[in-house]
């Protein structure tokens, strides 16, 4: 008997059904359209037992259909949840998911979900947030300004919008200390960014979701601003197309065993092949799940969006579905 | 029954690294905010240099403090930081007691390190931070020595440890056997 099963003898913690993070049936309590194009999903435990709490910003992995699971963010303050909520764009041009969700779900229907993870919180000393949302990338941004007011703390929102699609709105607007600034075009969303990174208190973190144009705009303002990276916190949905790269070699090192990765196909991909177990999810560097630690390499391009600035130029892990390198000895 | 062998890692000594000379200021900013503490030459100078180059880049405030412990001095301090944008440089000039109670303070106030600069003219204090009575106070010494709480009048050794967010050294008691003085020095 290994230490670590003695231990779970001894102390059976954690048994709470508050603590369950892993995957789960969760009963479908509730279906709002939002707008045309944006279903709201409310997801309750069957049994009515509670749910884990949550990091604002945190999503929620769940089931999309034949073998799909999808992340969504949920859009509440985290604190006690009641329920789990999130709002679904459909995307017909996606890998199907989003549109299966909008088809099949039917209230008291089961959905198997995992989480909430949090791999986008807010920063633990921040004096003010700016929250800066692009259509549907509200969601986050909702949850962030939600715990903020919960917290009796003002937070500054930039909510970019199309006409007919301003999902969630009015929940910014119903809350108290959130202040909320709204933009129907480019031209003045990218003015509303200039303006407000250039008008923060000191200590300001800012956060932003949504399509990537805008998050490069975010990004670029934020630094012509002067902010330091480390306040200029962003979250994906969808990342852009990379070119196949070079073909290397990757070790895993409690084996030797040398896995060959062709151009075109992914680090991930070639260890799920050769059989190593790594967990993944969006396949896209987004999401941060299959994160793996990094012994040594000759060289690493990393083309993801999960790894700060400073951790890629540390060199100790990779997100195998996007990046590549030469000689990469991953810790396997 | 668990047995579990606890390592103890070697003991790293945590110490300010303060330049030889003050750092070029971070022309990646948009507006600064010099704080300089005491009359010294040097620190006016110091302060001098860095408000010159930082002119150059954007607008630039120079705050002078009396002390850092004094009331008013803190009111300024809070004052600047208030009308302080997200973008500023903060750029730190006085003595190591000084420049590090105010590190602290900006710290607390939430600043990365990316926006802060500093530089001590003298090394002679620190603040030191009784582990027993929890007051900080300034001592007139180093790592390695000795000096009296103010707080409940123990002897304290000052370990190589300096706390960043608290902004002061580290001090045990060097007699743990004689009872402190009840009421204070």
């Amino acid at each position: 008997m290994t230490s670590t099963q003695q231990r779970d003898d001894e102390f059976v913690g954690h048994q709470h059904p508050a603590y369950a993070l892993g995957r789960r049936r969760l009963r479908v309590t509730g279906l709002t359209p939002l707008t045309n194009a944006i279903l709201h999903v409310e997801l309750a435990d069957p049994e009515g037992r509670p749910l884990a709490g949550y990091q604002p910003g945190s999503h929620l992995v769940v089931d999309a259909g034949e073998g799909r699971r999808n992340a969504y963010s949920l859009t509440g303050d985290g604190f006690n949840p009641q329920s789990y909520e999130i709002s679904v764009l459909r995307l017909p041009e996606g890998r199907g998911g989003s549109s299966w969700l909008h088809e099949h779900l039917t209230l008291g229907q089961e959905l198997e979900v995992e989480g909430p993870r949090s791999m986008f919180p807010a920063a633990h000393d921040q004096q003010h947030a700016l929250l800066v949302a692009g259509g549907v990338g509200v969601t986050p941004i909702l949850s962030h300004a939600r715990a903020l007011s919960r917290a009796g703390r003002g937070a500054t929102v930039l909510y970019s919008y199309r006409p007919g699609h301003e999902a969630h709105l009015d929940h910014l607007h119903a809350l108290d200390t959130v202040d909320v600034v709204e933009a129907t075009t480019v031209e003045e969303t990218q003015a509303a960014l200039d303006a407000l990174l250039a008008s923060q208190p000191f200590g300001t973190h800012a956060y932003a979701c949504g399509p990537s144009p805008m998050l490069t705009a975010y990004e670029t303002a934020a630094s012509a601003a002067g902010w330091p990276s480390g306040r200029v916190h962003a979250e994906r949905f969808v990342a852009p197309e990379l070119d196949p790269g070079d073909p290397f070699t990757a070790t895993l090192v409690s084996t030797g065993r040398q896995v060959e990765v062709a151009s075109g196909v992914s680090l991930l991909d070639a260890l799920l092949e050769a059989g190593a177990p790594v967990g993944y999810l969006c396949k896209q560097g987004v999401c941060g799940e299959c994160r793996l630690p990094v012994r040594r390499a000759a060289a690493l391009d990393h083309r993801d969006f999960v790894l700060t600035a400073e951790e890629k130029s540390a060199a100790t892990h990779v997100m195998p579905c996007v990046s590549r390198g030469r000689d990469i000895h991953v810790d396997l | 029954m668990i047995t579990v062998t606890e390592e103890i890692p070697p003991q790293v000594p945590s110490l300010p690294h303060w330049p030889e000379r003050p750092e070029q200021v971070d022309t990646d900013g948009t507006s600064f905010l010099v704080l300089a503490v005491g009359s010294a030459d040097e620190v006016a100078t110091v302060a001098g240099g860095w408000v010159a180059q930082a002119e150059a880049v954007g607008p630039t405030t120079l705050g002078i403090l009396d002390s850092v412990d004094a009331p008013e001095d803190l009111r300024t301090v809070e004052e600047l930081l208030g009308r302080a944008r997200t973008g500023v440089r903060v750029m730190v000039v006085g003595g190591q007691y000084e420049v590090l109670r105010l590190l602290s303070l900006l710290r607390r106030r939430g600043a990365l390190e990316s926006e802060l600069t500093a530089f001590a003219t003298d090394t002679t204090a620190i603040p030191l931070f009784c582990a027993h009575c929890q007051t900080i106070f300034r001592a007139e010494a180093a790592p390695g020595g000795e000096d009296d709480c103010p707080g409940c009048a123990r002897r304290l050794e000052i370990h190589e440890h300096m706390a960043v967010l608290l902004g002061a050294f580290l001090g045990s008691v060097v007699y743990p056997d004689v009872e402190p003085v009840k009421g204070g020095a």
